[in-house]
């Protein structure tokens, strides 16, 4: 379970590519793609494996104008369906 | 009436500015075939400035085999991908390409007439497809049709409609390009298109009219068992489903990110559409030809 201290990076074996009001990424492992919607473009694009996801949640509360905590909570749970998928991974707090 | 046989020397094709492909030494009957395929190219495009892209009849570089499982068979096509070559197998014939170094080979091993046959389309077209992105070009499964030169794609699989939906067009006169394969080339914010015939031996269709149209719209068809015909708009990431799967874009490969972003452009340049065609199809051609006058349900 991810948790908002986490930092989380997209995997290396994805390609993205934006729309008007979606973000897609194509799995290049499994030819499966995916849309994840504007809210998760505007995540998706800060997964750099360098801000947490607490500063992330902040952030997408602000853009969106959502509840702070509904934001984390909503962060947390779409997180974990990208590692899930093998879209994205956790960035261990030691650097490995 | 059928062609005679171009000799290898001849094939060289030019499908438009910045490409053109050359056949060097590949066996005869090969080379034959894909001349037949290719015929409508060879004689009426204007020369290409740019280096063919070469296809030869050399081996697979470092003596690579294809191995592991097959990412598609479509028998008795067998297509793998081992490292960064793609091979494309029929028993006594064998295909490979090198997407990432432009490169492409042809290898016989006492095929009969038949295998060159089952293999010459689907294999040539899939190196095509994959060499051709190189310059800047996008290979498609699409019919494609003009309506005072603004061009709409018809992309879908076979027995989807685009031929049935080709020839209504054409006999209603609206411009026709292409009725089973097209080539894209982006310029700037937007895409055109370049018509490459199904001109196999025995199934003719009409010249194309207009050779290279900006992309205005996609349609894709489906025919449906019903009578009346209806057009319904497709989101980006449903119209693009349907570029991909028409792509000829092999799933993995060096490249297949920028491919998979090239498509997602495609998709969202211009309005796209679901046709239902139903057995009324006469009323298709205006359908098509009242498209622009729509308005564009992205906005």
């Amino acid at each position: 379970m991810v948790k908002l201290t986490d930092r989380v990076a997209r995997s290396a074996q994805t390609a993205a590519e934006t729309t008007p009001d979606d973000m897609l990424v194509l799995d290049l492992r499994s030819g499966r793609y995916y849309g994840l919607g504007e809210v998760g473009g505007f995540i998706w694009r800060r997964l750099d494996g360098e801000r947490d996801l607490e500063e992330i949640a902040r952030a997408t509360a602000v853009h969106f104008a959502v509840e702070p905590e509904r934001a984390a909570r909503d962060l947390v749970e779409f997180i974990a369906q990208l590692i899930e998928s093998g879209l994205a991974r956790e960035v261990s707090t030691s650097g490995t | 009436m059928r062609s005679p046989p171009l000799a290898p020397e001849d094939l060289r094709l030019e499908i438009g500015p910045g490409l053109a492909f050359q056949l060097e030494g590949v066996p005869a009957a090969f080379a034959q075939r894909v001349g037949e395929f290719l015929k409508h190219f060879v004689c009426s495009q204007p020369r290409c400035a740019q280096p063919p892209l070469r296809i030869t009849a050399e081996p697979p570089p470092d003596g690579t085999e294809p191995a592991g499982e097959p990412i598609l068979v479509e028998p008795p096509v067998v297509v793998r991908q081992t490292g960064d070559l793609t091979f494309f197998d029929v028993p006594g014939v064998r295909g490979w390409c090198d997407p990432l170094r432009v490169r492409a080979g042809i290898v016989l091993d006492q095929a009969s007439a038949t295998e060159i046959e089952q293999f010459t389309r689907m294999a040539f077209a899939a190196m095509l497809f994959e060499l051709a992105p190189s310059r800047g070009w996008l290979g498609l499964h699409a019919a494609a049709v003009a309506v005072d030169g603004r061009g709409i794609l018809l992309p879908g699989p076979s027995g989807a409609g685009k031929s049935t939906i080709f020839r209504r067009a054409h006999r209603s006169g609206l411009g026709v390009l292409s009725d089973d394969l097209v080539w894209l080339r982006e310029t700037g914010d937007s895409f055109r298109i370049r018509a490459l015939p199904h001109s196999l031996p025995g199934r003719p269709v009409p010249g194309p009219t207009d050779d290279d149209v900006p992309l205005e719209a996609i349609v894709c068809p489906t025919i449906v068992a019903r009578r009346d015909s209806h057009l319904a708009a497709l989101t980006v990431p449903e119209v693009l489903a349907v570029l991909l799967a028409q792509s000829g874009c092999l799933t993995g490969g060096p490249l297949a990110g920028e491919r998979f972003k090239a498509w997602v452009r495609v998709a969202r340049c211009a309005p796209a559409y679901r046709l239902e065609a139903g057995s009324e199809r006469e009323r298709v051609p205006s359908m098509l030809g009242e498209l622009f006058r729509r308005p564009d349900p992205r906005r």
